[in-house]
């Protein structure tokens, strides 16, 4: 499993979408740009899974406002600090 | 709960699907298709319900194993997509198959974890008398489409029947069964005057041209933790059922696992190191069809070999409840024709 940063969570949120945001960043409320859907949630927790092995629940996703969130707690869950 | 089956012949199968095939627009289902490898599947028109699709592979069945409707002394049918209310459609199929009063009937509301749990119980309650006989129907019509509730195109329809008798000396099923109610609310559809309420404020209904009434079932599904909870369990499960019979991965013919999603199937097969050849799949043509993915894929891409020759599998069921179960067995060669189109 590789450790996850901000270059490669900005790359599995990206590639989340239909087609891929521009003006995606770190600090972006990645869930508030247009063309977020339920299936865009589904596809970032599988990626999460298969890139870094960590498991996010449909809830903990919910309390990620941005992708520098969402790094942060996959940092915490693979036992890396932020 | 781990159980032993003994003195069960595993007679034949079949399954029915309905005849129309809706195909999914490419320009509008590209990126859901590559997600959950659906790209066709089978809806019953409005006048075609499970129960039909069920009656359709159990005639069909029954037939080609020249069995006498008389003989059968149970008939389990397991769905989500019953006739009615209540009663049971084991009843009404125990009446449109014309099976004797002395058969004993039930339903079983159970889903994607469904086909280890039916077999089981449907074993369970067969006679000790030699050459008893016993059917299982199972599957759903959860594709078929509600105006009402437009769906997401997962689900498609589809039933199996498996025909099993009292044999000594058959080859013993295994089977491991379980339950993670915690999850109850992962995948669930609400009924009106049940629990959790059903919402006024997302309520939906609509009329058809026939004047009956559709309504928004308030069906809901949390994707990323359905995903989560296969990842979690059903690779492990796997490998506790092959500890339990004493096997190597390797001397398994097919693992046949519940068809979710290409997304979550992909993920199973993956954790468990399994060639894509030994885990035959079905998404593509059929979509999700809930409890009868297992016995379609048997019957859709193991018929051949079912018919000719023993087959050494390992069944793996998953989903809604949260429920899951496996089998393991040596089976075959068995009764089983090809799909059956209603």
């Amino acid at each position: 499993m590789k450790q996850a940063d901000a270059t490669s969570l900005l790359a599995c949120v990206s590639q989340s979408y239909e087609k891929a945001p521009a003006g995606l960043e770190i600090t972006t409320a990645f869930r508030k740009l247009g063309g977020w859907d339920s299936l865009a949630a589904v596809l970032l927790v599988a990626r999460l899974h298969a890139e870094f092995g960590v498991t996010v629940s449909a809830g903990e996703l919910a309390e990620c406002d941005t992708v520098q969130d969402l790094l942060a707690m996959t940092l915490k869950k693979t036992g890396v600090q932020a | 709960m781990e159980a032993r089956a003994e003195g069960i012949r595993w007679a034949g199968m079949a399954a029915a699907v309905p005849r129309h095939t809706e195909i999914l627009d490419p320009e509008v289902f590209r990126r859901f298709s590559s997600a959950t490898g659906i790209l066709r599947r089978r809806l019953c028109p409005p006048d075609l319900y499970f129960s039909d699709l069920a009656l359709a592979a159990a005639e069909r069945l029954l037939a080609d194993l020249d069995w006498k409707k008389r003989e059968i002394g149970v008939l389990v049918v397991l769905t989500q997509s019953p006739d009615l209310a209540y009663p049971a459609t084991a009843c009404i199929l125990q009446h449109r198959l014309g099976l004797s009063t002395s058969c004993a009937a039930l339903d079983i509301n159970l889903g994607c974890s469904g086909f280890p749990y039916g077999l089981f119980v449907a074993g369970r309650l067969l006679g000790e008398k030699k050459g008893s006989k016993g059917v299982l129907l199972i599957g759903d019509a959860a594709g078929k489409p509600n105006p009402a509730s437009p769906q997401p195109p997962l689900f498609g329809d589809a039933a199996a029947a498996v025909a099993f008798e009292r044999q000594e000396g058959s080859s013993p099923l295994f089977f491991s069964l379980h339950t993670d109610g915690s999850g109850w609310d992962l995948i669930m559809e609400r009924r009106p005057g049940g629990k959790p309420g059903f919402e006024q404020s997302v309520f939906s209904s609509a009329v058809d041209g026939q004047g009956l009434v559709h309504v928004n079932t308030q069906h809901r599904m949390l994707g990323e933790d359905v995903f989560n909870f296969s990842a979690r369990t059903v690779p492990g499960a796997v490998r506790e059922a092959l500890v339990q019979r004493g096997w190597s991965a390797d001397s398994v013919d097919a693992f046949v696992f519940h068809q979710a999603s290409r997304l979550i199937n992909e993920n199973i097969r993956k954790s468990l190191g399994l060639d894509p050849v030994k885990t035959p799949c079905t998404l593509e043509d059929f979509g999700n069809t809930s409890s009868a993915t297992i016995p379609l894929t048997m019957v859709d891409q193991l018929g051949p070999l079912l018919r000719e020759r023993h087959l050494r599998l390992l069944l793996c069921g998953f989903g809604v409840g949260l429920s899951w179960g496996t089998l393991t067995c040596d089976v075959g060669p068995m009764v089983c024709p090809a799909l059956v189109e209603v």
